[in-house]
């Protein structure tokens, strides 16, 4: 039982994977976690200037906030009055 | 993938949890999100076994290498909450700059909101009116010179950059009652600004309470592509209720009609709902007969409770927060409409993307939102109109711009400044939310517990929940995508 208990536990200690979706997930036998942007958001915003790579996936930077341009500026109003721009 | 992550923080340096967590529950699943450096994380399963490292690592001097040791199974875990920044070095700052970029006198803009008040006086009677009386200088009825709007869209039409644009709002008052100045205004842009200024994109819209149409007016909304926005708080006798012609007698019909008119006509029509007391259990039933006219999309917004005279509406009207949020949940949630075209879930989607960071709510303190009334006076948002404090100067007197003005809004209202937000974990991704009743209500003592209630924690509530049910929008379908993956691509 404890053995079999063990190669359970190891099937789930390192699993981590990119579905083709692009969303992270991560399972152990403790606790499964997936990301919510996918690397597909990438596509929404602009890349890591450094490492052209989105942050979630597969930057090796950590740096995407301070290397990507500024955001973009706030809305017009957020009170909805104004029309659609684009 | 996560070895990527590891390497964002030495394994032997100190650790903390993020002090921008955003931690959210929901039927037994976990959202956690850094609101700085958004990456949401959703824990599908053993939600107490990671709430167990963040409480190691809050309690004591944790690394990489001590979590590693204590679960080594599960190395994988901690370098997702690194990468996701839920744990972050513990000497990382986790501050934004204190100041804002806000735009220098002469500095080009990427694009604004232009609203000219065509006419400050109107027709309807609304029990909420967001003009004031003297600062709109309702008696006077005035109505905006010619001299006046060609100055203006000349003015700002110069202030944006190549690529960008100048949205042109015909707004009021009651803006169609000077239906003639505006077609000359639009003629102008075209005739004149767009040639002069090719790389700018001008754009037209409208917001009119839509009780009556001028006879040209859906050729003329076809012809430029304009966009409607238009006010209907409910069906029938929950809209007459609030927005009544003066005198009483109810609008819904003529405006009813009138929208189905120019949608019929292929002119697309925004409905919003000024949502208080009277209207916040309608708002399903609302959002329903805004399809029903053929809407655009619908926008469901609290009501304020003072006006540009910082006069308060009754308590009567004002609404429960608690009753109100729900009922944006359930709109929300009737699927009636898509969330792209239901607002305020429609903005604040764009602050939900990875790398949006916000440290002011609203486009105003950069000057993206200036305010031209009849006699040529400016203000940053159509809520300070008439309030001298906000007065940017006059564009015919040669008073414009009082730089300062902005200056001191993009000071006051930096959320790492204001009271409120300072120590909120939220603060960067909402920037605050809409800062009105701070602006007009902060000398105010003259105020009901229930209208001081809820300026104090409306703008809050409202900004929060709505982040929150978008949050876990994102997340539900990220889940959804996941599970829906056949052939997982193995990282390891």
């Amino acid at each position: 039982m404890s053995e079999e208990k063990d190669k359970q536990q190891e099937k789930f200690s390192r699993r981590s994977f990119l579905t083709k979706c692009g969303i992270a997930v991560v399972a152990t036998a403790s606790c499964e976690l997936l990301s919510v942007f996918s690397s597909a958001s990438a596509g929404q915003v602009p890349l890591c200037t450094q490492c052209n790579s989105f942050c979630v996936t597969s930057c090796t930077t950590n740096t995407c906030v301070n290397n990507n341009p500024p955001p973009p500026p706030p809305p017009t109003c957020v009170q909805g009055f104004g029309g659609k721009k684009d | 993938m996560h070895e990527d992550g590891c390497r964002l923080v030495a394994a032997d340096a100190p650790l903390k949890v993020t002090q921008h967590l955003l931690r959210l529950e929901k039927n037994g699943a976990l959202l956690l999100a850094n609101a700085l450096r958004l990456k949401p994380l959703l824990v599908r399963r053993g939600g107490e076994f990671v709430e167990q490292v963040l409480a190691a690592v809050r309690d004591g001097r944790c690394t990489r290498q001590s979590l590693a040791a204590r679960w080594p199974n599960d190395e994988a875990v901690l370098a997702f909450l690194l990468a996701h920044n839920i744990l972050v070095a513990a000497d990382d700052e986790e501050r934004l700059p204190g100041s804002v970029p806000v735009p220098a006198p002469g500095e080009k803009s990427h694009g604004m909101s232009l609203y000219l008040l065509l006419s400050q006086d109107c027709n309807l009677g609304c029990v909420y009116c967001l003009n004031g009386k003297r600062t709109y200088r309702k008696e006077a009825q005035p109505r905006m010179p010619e001299t006046v709007a060609f100055r203006a869209v000349e003015r700002f039409a110069a202030a944006i950059r190549p690529g960008g644009y100048l949205e042109i709002a015909l707004f009021g008052g009651e803006p169609l009652l000077n239906w003639e100045l505006a077609k000359k205004t639009i003629d102008y842009t075209e005739q004149v600004l767009r040639p002069r200024y090719p790389e700018v994109r001008f754009c037209y819209h409208v917001t009119s309470n839509l009780s009556f149409l001028p006879d040209d007016f859906i050729e003329r909304a076809r012809r430029h592509n304009m966009t409607v926005l238009c006010d209907i708080d409910g069906a029938g006798a929950v809209h007459d209720a609030l927005r009544p012609f003066k005198g009483g007698v109810s609008s819904h019909g003529q405006i009813a009609h009138n929208v189905r008119q120019l949608i019929g006509a292929g002119v697309p029509v925004s409905l919003r709902t000024t949502v208080t007391a009277r209207n916040q259990d309608h708002m399903e039933e609302t959002a329903r007969h805004h399809r029903e006219l053929g809407g655009n999309g619908s926008a469901f917004v609290p009501v304020n409770v003072t006006n540009s005279d910082e006069e308060l509406i009754g308590d009567d009207l004002i609404p429960d927060i608690e009753r109100m949020l729900a009922a944006f949940e359930r709109v929300k949630e009737s699927g009636v409409w898509s969330l792209d075209r239901l607002f305020p879930f429609s903005t604040y989607r764009a602050k939900l993307q990875p790398g949006n960071q916000s440290v002011l709510g609203c486009g105003a303190p950069f000057g993206n939102t200036p305010v031209v009334d009849a006699e040529g006076n400016v203000y940053p948002c159509i809520y300070l109109v008439g309030i001298e404090r906000y007065h940017q100067g006059n564009i015919i007197a040669g008073t414009y711009p009082r730089a300062a003005v902005l200056a001191e809004l993009a000071e006051r209202l930096h959320v790492d400044k204001r009271e409120d937000c300072r120590v909120c974990a939220w603060r960067y991704l909402c920037g605050g939310g809409c800062p009105i009743h701070l602006l007009t209500m902060a000398g105010q003592n003259d105020i009901s517990p229930k209208a001081r209630d809820y300026c104090d924690r409306i703008n809050c509530a409202h900004t929060k929940k709505v982040l929150e049910i978008l949050l876990w929008e994102m997340a539900d379908q990220a889940s959804r995508q996941a599970d829906g993956q056949q052939g997982r691509k193995e990282d390891e």
